[in-house]
């Protein structure tokens, strides 16, 4: 490894595209050059994602006055000013996941097969079952018109029922859709009756991409949809995500093959957590998916919810949400039909960008939510990821009660991290802390770090080829330290002294304190870091419960310390008055508008 | 250069156009006519007259036919011996058909009816399941010869001895067709479905597709809209210079014809137009609470085209209140009274389907694409931009000044940016907000 000098690493996001150049230093060890970006092109006219890629890596020609394009090729090797000697390149231009699921009867495996496919993150098209109240003819024409990027079949307990089985995949072989992505097969995953796969294998191997998983209802008192979610999950993430139009141009310029960004992103979390040694949640949120990943005690886990994002997937998380959602957290009025309107136009322009503080504030309450809602999917995905198969009752399947514990647990949460356009590059690095307090509701004493221009994927795709060289990169120059938030729950008055005691820098000690549904930030400096005691109130959680003490260390940041006493019931109806004080309160934003179209762009002279 | 549609049936059928011939929108390319294969569900609780719900061990038992078996009208499939006696109760298979599924928890059967061996015409002998003379069967008939009847509905019904209810439900959904006072029955016309797929342009058949469909080639002007809804309608192109389209604004004239409004159309207009039998709405613009207005659901994620409308309504700019480019207005205006097809079809994501308008025209020797300009070009001092978002969506205005590198905004957000003039005013916009135009 030592010959190569200069990796070039490429993200194709669902938006924009990122280009980052590492080198080798004096020292023997990589470090960061500069960075390019431009917009993702997947959409017409230019349907390939290589425009973009190029455009990112002139915009890092630029930069860094390095010579990396000939004749629409990369240089290579590296030698003086120009080439690089190795490309890696993640990808996550495939978007958001598309599905149909089958079933025999709606209320049973279809539902079932539904659930499975929703557990996964992804947007059901539709749901054919035997029973529906459409004819097949029906049925086969809507196959036909929609393109979805996976398919599950299910049917029948386990011995079962084999005839309404065969029949749902002989419908699905007439019809024959065709994938988003044209010219590759249609990823089917069939989770049905086992006596049924030799057959649905005869019908649709030959057409279709089939792979086989155990039964998600094997007997109908028990529902197993772990290895089908699972199953979606892996197809989704390397079949799917980093598909995208151009995708094999792509492919052909790098040396490695082409990361699903989650993967590459998750790679680093645990590297963080391992040398951190401390329970992390990691968020990386994008135009099409928010993905969260969390280790907890050791324990790795991984989430993608493909509905969920600040752009193509705005509309469903302003569905989600509600409008009142995302009107919570703006510090002026705002019509319902205004932030209808804004949401969907992001939708319909995905790779727009905010260039009013209006724009930028409903932006940034947006990402709040997809957070927040990302995290509750991924809570409940982690509690059945053990691979624990899961036996519901009738009752249970009736009302869909989830079963088990999360492994989420907020109080125990030591490292928040944050990354995705959003977080990267929100103006201030004190926007960027509290999004991810206020959608992530931490209590007791939480560090936070942002990734600061937006490079754990492409430190996940270098890390194949120089693990201890990203490693570095990541402490170095990505992790940007925001400071630390101390976070309570319980129940308070208004102004109310929660908790109180003292915080001890370099031997000097401070008072220090928290007072019911007020915060405040104290400045403490990136390097700097302290002990901190507090002593709460009765019935005052500070993460060790109800009215016992805290005492932990804090770490200084680009933000400095962050005394949270609001009560962790963030989401509830605050007036625009009272979130524009607290806004003014942090200096969050320069000059808050009046109300959301107060504000214009900006004027010239 | 031309446009090619592959037009197919969703189930095997025969082609009805010639290679070569010259087609219409409306011009049947393929039609399969078949009868509706109902789904047919008996209850075995209902059928063997069981006080407690079988339990799924109990249906096991008492089915004599499993999953899979074909079974015929009438066919004994299920048997149940009651009491000291051995009475036997049975469930009989109301279709003939195939057992496509047993739902031992609910103790049902459903059956597929083959529609290959489905009759058009469905007896019931009604005096006979009622136990009255057959002379008497109009007297129980709760239906007329000519009624619509719907799977499962009552035909008639008797109140017997010790106030014994009986009734006999029709077996298929179809037109009573005849009450017989002689036979005592009563018998039912089944309909015929007919699936068909149309043309949807103006052009000629280039290639066939046996027993599905056939390839349509046609010249004219196509673009893409940004969003849309509804499935496929054309018709006579009508163009309306105007703002805010409200339902006042709409008459009787807009039956048949595809209606191309420069500005926005409220939820209402769109309703009213629907219910005056327009075939579709191309649109510069339209707030989201109206189309949800229009729909009556919400839109969640940008995947349309199956909503339960049957007016195809496409947006060319965006949600909101903005008039149409320039471009695509005075193609529209200067169309008005061609025939347009209109599908709503929309996929948001990456490897989009964005909804289409398509305005075949013969007497042009070439097709031609209407592109929409992209975002994020390198743009130069005087080119005319439209903006994308923001409060100067929709806008037009001619860049005046270059920046160079990032310019920060005063939200903070650092950004390739160039300075626009609007008339008298000027404003630096983000150049990804902005399409050359």
């Amino acid at each position: 490894m030592s010959e190569v000098s200069k990796i070039l690493g490429v993200d194709v996001g669902s938006t924009t595209s990122k280009a980052l150049l590492f080198g080798r230093g004096p020292d023997g060890y990589f470090t960061l050059i500069g960075r390019g970006e431009a917009e993702t092109t997947v959409e017409a006219p230019f349907e390939d994602v290589m425009v973009g890629v190029i455009r990112a890596i002139q915009c890092l020609e630029e930069v860094t006055g390095r010579v990396l394009l000939e004749g629409g090729s990369l240089v290579t090797p590296a030698t003086g000013e120009r080439g690089v000697d190795l490309m890696a390149a993640t990808s996550s231009a495939g978007g958001g996941l598309q599905m149909v699921v089958a079933g025999l009867v709606r209320s049973m495996t279809a539902e079932s097969a539904e659930r499975a496919a929703l557990g996964a993150g992804a947007i059901v098209m539709d749901v054919i079952a035997l029973d529906d109240a459409r004819l097949v003819a029906e049925k086969i024409d809507r196959l036909r018109k929609i393109r979805p990027d996976i398919f599950l079949l299910t049917g029948g307990t386990d011995h079962g029922n084999l005839s309404g089985v065969v029949s749902l995949a002989e419908y699905l072989q007439a019809a024959n859709p065709r994938p988003r992505w044209g010219q590759c097969r249609l990823p089917v995953v069939y989770a049905g009756n086992c006596d049924a796969v030799g057959v649905t294998r005869d019908t649709l191997a030959e057409t279709m991409d089939l792979h086989v998983v155990d039964n998600l209802r094997p007997t109908l008192p028990k529902e197993n949809l772990g290895p089908a979610r699972e199953k979606i999950h892996q197809l989704f993430l390397e079949h799917v995500m980093a598909q995208a139009p151009g995708y094999q141009s792509l492919l052909d310029w790098t040396d490695q093959r082409i990361q699903p960004t989650p993967m590459a992103v998750g790679k680093m979390m645990e590297g963080i957590a391992r040398r951190q040694k401390a329970n992390i949640l990691g968020v990386d949120i994008g135009g099409a998916t928010t993905d969260i990943f969390t280790v907890f005690f050791g324990q790795y886990h991984r989430s993608v919810s493909a509905n969920l994002g600040m752009s193509y997937s705005l509309g469903n998380v302003l569905v989600e949400a509600g409008v009142e959602g995302i009107a919570r957290w703006l510090p002026f009025p705002a019509e319902a039909a205004e932030i209808r309107d804004w949401a969907y136009s992001k939708m319909l322009f995905p790779t727009s960008l905010p260039d009013t503080i209006a724009d930028l504030i409903l932006e940034q309450a947006a990402a709040r939510e997809a957070i927040r809602l990302a995290l509750e999917y991924h809570s409940s995905l982690a509690r059945e990821m053990k691979g624990v198969q899961i036996t519901r009752s009738i009752d249970e399947l009736l009302t869909q009660r989830p079963s088990g514990q999360t492994v989420v647990q907020r109080s125990q949460l030591d490292v928040i991290i944050g990354s995705g356009g959003v977080l990267s590059h929100a103006p201030s690095r004190r926007q960027a802390a509290l999004i991810l307090v206020d959608a992530i509701e931490p209590v007791g004493i939480s560090r936070l770090y942002v990734d600061s221009i937006f490079m754990l994927p492409q430190l996940g795709a270098l890390s194949e080829i120089d693990f201890e060289a990203a490693e570095r990169i990541l402490f170095q120059d990505c992790l940007i330290p925001l400071g630390t938030v101390i976070a309570a729950q319980g129940k308070g008055i208004p102004g109310q002294v929660i908790a109180a005691g003292k915080l001890e820098i370099d031997g000097q000690h401070h008072e220090c304190q928290l007072v019911a549904e007020e915060m405040a930030v104290l400045p403490l400096p990136a390097g700097t870091t302290g002990r901190v005691e507090l002593i709460p109130r009765r019935g005052i959680d500070l993460g060790n419960g109800p009215g016992r003490p805290l005492h932990g260390s804090v770490m200084g940041g680009e933000v400095g310390l962050v005394l949270d006493g609001r009560l962790r019931n963030l989401g509830r109806e605050v007036c625009p008055a009272q979130r524009a004080a607290l806004y003014r309160q942090l200096e969050l934003y320069p000059g808050l508008p009046e109300s959301v179209s107060d504000l214009s762009c900006e004027e010239v002279g | 250069m031309s446009l090619r549609k592959e037009r197919r049936l969703p189930y095997p059928g025969t082609v009805l156009v010639q290679e070569d011939e010259r087609v219409w929108p409306d011009t049947v390319i393929a039609r399969a006519e078949y009868l509706r294969g109902d789904p047919v569900i008996i209850s075995l609780n209902q059928e063997l007259g069981v006080k407690e719900p079988l339990t799924p061990e109990q249906v096991d038992e008492v089915m004599v036919k499993k999953a899979g078996d074909r079974v015929v009208g009438q066919e004994i499939i299920a048997r149940l011996k009651l009491g000291f006696f051995g009475e036997v109760k049975t469930a009989k298979a109301r279709a003939t058909g195939y057992i496509e599924y047993i739902s031992r928890l609910q103790a049902l059967v459903f059956i597929r009816e083959d529609a290959r061996e489905a009759e058009p015409l469905v007896v019931i002998p009604v005096a006979e399941v009622l136990g009255v003379p057959a002379h008497d069967t109009r007297h129980y008939a709760r239906v007329r010869e000519g009624d619509q009847v719907r799977a499962g509905q009552p035909l008639a019904a008797h109140t017997g001895a010790l106030f014994h209810y009986k009734f006999v439900s029709s077996p298929v959904t179809g037109e009573v067709e005849k009450i017989c006072g002689h036979s005592g029955t009563v018998t039912i016309r089944r309909q015929n479905l007919v699936a068909e797929v149309r043309a949807f342009i103006s052009g000629r058949v280039v290639g066939l597709l046996p027993g599905e469909g056939a390839v349509i080639e046609a010249v004219g002007q196509r673009f893409e809209g940004v969003f849309g809804v509804g499935g496929e309608g054309w018709g006579r192109l009508e163009a309306r210079s105007i703002e805010g389209l409200a339902p006042e604004d709409i008459d009787e004239r807009v039956n048949g014809s595809v209606l191309a409004v420069a500005g926005w159309v409220s939820g209402d207009a769109l309703i009213k137009a629907l219910s005056l039998g327009c075939q579709g709405v191309v649109c510069g613009s339209l707030p989201e609470a109206e189309l949800v207005r229009f729909l009556g659901r919400e839109l969640r994620v940008g995947l349309t085209g199956v909503e339960d409308v049957a007016m195809p309504v496409v947006i060319t700019e965006g949600f909101g209140r903005v008039t149409m480019r320039d471009g695509l207005w005075e193609l529209l205006s200067s169309s008005a009274g061609q025939t347009a097809s209109v599908c709503g079809l929309t996929q948001i994501r990456a490897g989009a389907i964005r909804p289409e308008v398509i305005i075949a025209d013969d007497s042009q020797e070439s097709y031609r694409e209407v592109v929409q300009p992209p975002t994020g070009q390198a743009l130069e001092p005087g080119q005319v931009v439209r903006v994308d978002r923001g409060p100067w969506f929709g806008r037009i205005g001619t860049v005046t000044r270059l920046f160079d590198g990032v310019h920060r905004f005063a939200n903070g957000c650092e950004e390739k940016a160039v300075e626009i003039q609007f008339g008298q005013e000027r404003r630096v916009i983000a150049v990804r907000n902005l399409r050359a135009i």
